[in-house]
């Protein structure tokens, strides 16, 4: 009795999420179901919007069930594989399809992957934010008081390649305030968002260790893994990276270099939820956690808490913290934290989440791009 | 198709029973586990381990307590809790009972969605997997290649054989000559549109290994199987960073962590883990996604029954990097007719997905019931010596 379920249409959807959109693919199938699935990629909607039109012809009239092979077909028959503009888009479609697998079996997508092994799903908030040491304490508060039990911040903008000490503390002093604002039994991440030279980054976590870090998140820039394991070597805060490293290839490399703490693949950039799953088994096979990376909407969270309820060697999950009018207003049955800073495991078939398209519409899309950052000298700096 | 409201109701399941099966197979024992629930629903694994039948049933014994009442369909879960909550972990016997009765949890599973489970893996990745023989049997040359005749002329594109048994650490000259000889006589026999796979059966030192290879690289052999003990992997890197023939390893490899180091270090061309050993299904397509990274290939080890073969099947079919799946073409009779159909594939070795729920299998209980009361051999274990009487590696 295998699945004959065929793929009848594909649609997509911008919607404006502040400087940004979120970006979503709805599949449909001749029997009348519909999977719902994410693309989202900050600074780059019609670019993905441009990779599920070259997707369409693939999918129309494909199994729906056929969820890998299709992935396979996406990648390798492209033969100019990947990169996050194309796998955020293949990732949108292959979560829709997890999501009809899913709803046609009647189960949630984590019980095609081997079924839950935790019973709650612990969340970390991208969130303290703040200008000062106090904005961005009293931010913290508010999110502890919210439930939170672990918090991110980015606590350092433009850096040189070198800085001393003192540019270091202009960073280090809003997460001591935040330290002593919460007390010793918060979790507390940085994020230094690729920011930071080796040599920097290595100081910046000497400076760090003693507020008790969980992890430092993308000391330096993608793209060079021994000058991350340089870093990771030295660094007496473990080192957290991943969300700009695309597919298993990308993330084998990082393990080779054994440095690496944390691997946080998103599951729309890495290629999608079995992308995700296969990257994990390889951090399983080292020993590394994973705490996959989200600052998207409530649709990606559920994917990642599909995929959460069912790694070993699952962590933390990001969420995005800040109050956003768009972000509950679009969907229907959003995941709900407890007042410890949990989330449930999914019970629904599926994804568990759809779209209010009607509410959708009042967040029409933006022609966004990303914040911009630039050194003193007029150059141009990471975002 | 089962709908999403029925689908839900029939997850609510609780374990009832596991129960270790063991039936005599003539070469080894088939150890099969059944893992029943309250519904009605059971699902079958393979566990079968040459010469550890009893190790393997006790293993099975030992994880009975914690599985009764539990859901069945939490299966990484529960393969967590046994491997890692027992400290003592991994190992062939440990490793093959919780196989066994990971295979019977997606068997469950599978028969409560209505769904063979490849479906439950992201679908389906091809039309057919091709299988290979396990077959040419003989004891001298001349019988081996009759053997092949008859194996390729009953529709099979590829076979597996030992073209030699105990070589000293260093191979003789007369080992070398009839072990070219053998393969001189096969091709002769089958021609060279056939497949052949040989297997060294971890047999050799790194020394012998390289010098058996050149010794029959000329008769383009598809790959070169154990040509040395899986104990140390950097002895297997040397090997194939030497040879041409493409190395293969994997069926004394267990769990992920073991597979770990022959990637690494770039030792084998195709990784042959097997789902009654390595930790399962899911572990084998674990496995596979490392293989992957690598661009090394999956050769699923299977020389078992029908039941092992379907489940293996079920992850060919679902595996991108999926090679060929190896199976066993002279069972006893008396195993076959445990099956309630034969195992049925296309000339030239092909098999075509599976449609039934689950793993697709379906035992004849009665006959199973009546081969259980036969006595099995407990301990057999095939055994090679050297000339001199000295032990040898089978």
């Amino acid at each position: 009795m295998a699945t004959s379920r065929k793929i009848a249409g594909v649609r997509t959807l911008a919607v404006g999420a502040g400087w940004r959109n979120y970006i979503f693919v709805l599949i449909e199938t001749d029997d009348g179901l519909t999977g719902l699935g994410e693309a989202s990629l900050g600074g780059q909607t019609n670019a993905v919007l441009g990779v599920v039109k070259d997707l369409e012809p693939l999918l129309l009239g494909a199994e729906a069930g056929r969820i890998e092979h299709l992935w396979q077909q996406a990648y390798r028959h492209a033969f100019w594989h990947g990169g996050p503009t194309f796998l955020s888009a293949l990732a949108g479609v292959e979560v829709a399809l997890w999501d009809i697998q899913g709803q046609a079996l009647g189960v949630p997508i984590h019980r095609l992957l081997g079924g839950p092994v935790r019973e709650r799903i612990r969340a970390y908030a991208n969130g303290p934010r703040g200008d000062t040491p106090e904005e961005m304490a009293r931010s913290a508060v508010d999110l502890v008081a919210r439930g939170y039990s672990a918090l991110k911040m980015a606590p350092w903008e433009a850096m040189p390649i070198l800085a001393g000490r003192g540019r270091i503390e202009d960073g280090v002093a809003k997460v001591r305030a935040v330290r002593e604002a919460v007390g010793p039994e918060i979790e507390l991440m940085v994020d230094a968002h690729g920011r930071l030279s080796p040599p920097v980054a290595v100081r910046a976590a000497e400076m760090l260790a003693p507020l008790g870090i969980t992890f430092l998140e993308e000391p330096c820039l993608p793209g060079n893994a021994r000058a991350l394991a340089r870093i990771a070597r030295k660094s007496p805060v473990p080192v957290a990276v991943g969300e700009r490293h695309y597919t298993r290839w990308a993330f084998d490399e990082l393990l080779a270099s054994r440095t690496i703490n944390v691997l946080q693949p998103d599951i729309i950039q890495s290629g999608g939820l079995a992308e995700a799953r296969k990257i994990a088994a390889l951090a399983e096979m080292h020993f590394v956690s994973v705490a996959p990376h989200n600052p998207w909407s409530w649709v990606n969270t559920m994917a990642s808490l599909h995929l959460d309820a069912t790694l070993p060697n699952f962590l933390m999950q990001e969420v995005i913290a800040d109050p956003e009018p768009w972000k509950d207003a679009i969907v229907i049955n959003p995941p709900v934290m407890d007042d410890e800073g949990f989330f449930a495991v999914p019970t629904a078939p599926g994804l568990g989440i759809s779209l209010d398209l009607e509410a959708a519409t009042r967040f029409p899309p933006v022609e966004g791009r990303p914040p911009a950052l630039w050194h003193e000298d007029g150059s141009v700096a990471d975002w | 198709m089962t709908n999403a409201v029925s689908g839900r109701a029939a997850l609510n399941l609780r374990v009832t029973e596991v129960v270790p099966h063991v039936l005599f197979a003539g070469r080894t024992n088939l150890i099969v586990v059944e893992v029943r629930t309250d519904a009605g629903i059971f699902g079958v694994g393979e566990a079968s381990l040459e010469g550890k039948t009893e190790a393997v049933v006790g293993a099975i014994n030992d994880v009975s307590e914690y599985l009764v009442g539990q859901d069945p369909t939490r299966i990484e879960h529960h393969w967590q809790t046994i491997y890692r909550h027992s400290f003592w972990r991994g190992g062939m016997v440990v490793g093959s009972a919780i196989s066994s009765i990971e295979q019977a949890l997606w068997d469950i599973l599978g028969k409560a969605l209505g769904v063979p489970v490849y479906e439950l893996l992201g679908g389906r990745v091809r039309d057919r997997v091709r299988l290979y023989a396990n077959g040419p049997r003989g004891d001298t040359a001349e019988d081996v290649a009759e053997s092949c005749v008859k194996i390729v002329e009953a529709g099979w594109g590829a076979l597996k054989l030992v073209p030699f048994e105990a070589v000293p650490g260093v191979a003789g000259q007369r080992e070398l000559r009839e072990a070219r000889r053998r393969m001189q006589l096969i091709r002769d026999a089958v021609g060279w549109d056939v497949d052949i796979l040989i297997d060294c059966h971890g047999r050799l030192s790194p020394t012998a290994a390289i010098q058996m290879a050149e010794a029959l690289e000329e008769f383009d052999i598809f790959f070169f199987e154990e040509p040395v003990l899986p104990e140390d992997p950097r002895a297997l890197a040397e090997v194939a960073a030497t040879i041409s023939i493409p190395v293969a390893t994997g069926e004394r490899l267990f769990t992920k962590w073991g597979f770990r180091d022959v990637l690494a270090l770039g030792a084998a061309d195709v990784l042959q883990p097997d789902i009654a050993h390595c930790g399962g299904i899911l572990e084998a397509r674990k496995i596979a996604a490392a293989a992957e990274v690598s661009f090394v290939g999956i050769a699923p080890h299977n020389p078992y029954s029908w039941l092992l073969t379907m489940a293996s099947v079920q992850l060919d079919f679902a595996t991108p990097n999926f090679l060929i799946q190896e199976f066993l073409i002279d069972h006893p009779p008396e195993v076959e007719r445990l099956f309630a159909q034969p195992f049925s594939w296309l000339p030239g070795g092909w098999v075509e997905p599976p449609t039934a729920p689950g793993l697709g299998v379906e035992l004849d209980w009665d006959a199973v019931r009546a081969h259980e009361q036969r006595p099995y051999r407990k301990t057999y274990q095939p055994s090679l010596w050297h000339v001199d009487g000295s032990v040898a590696d089978w």
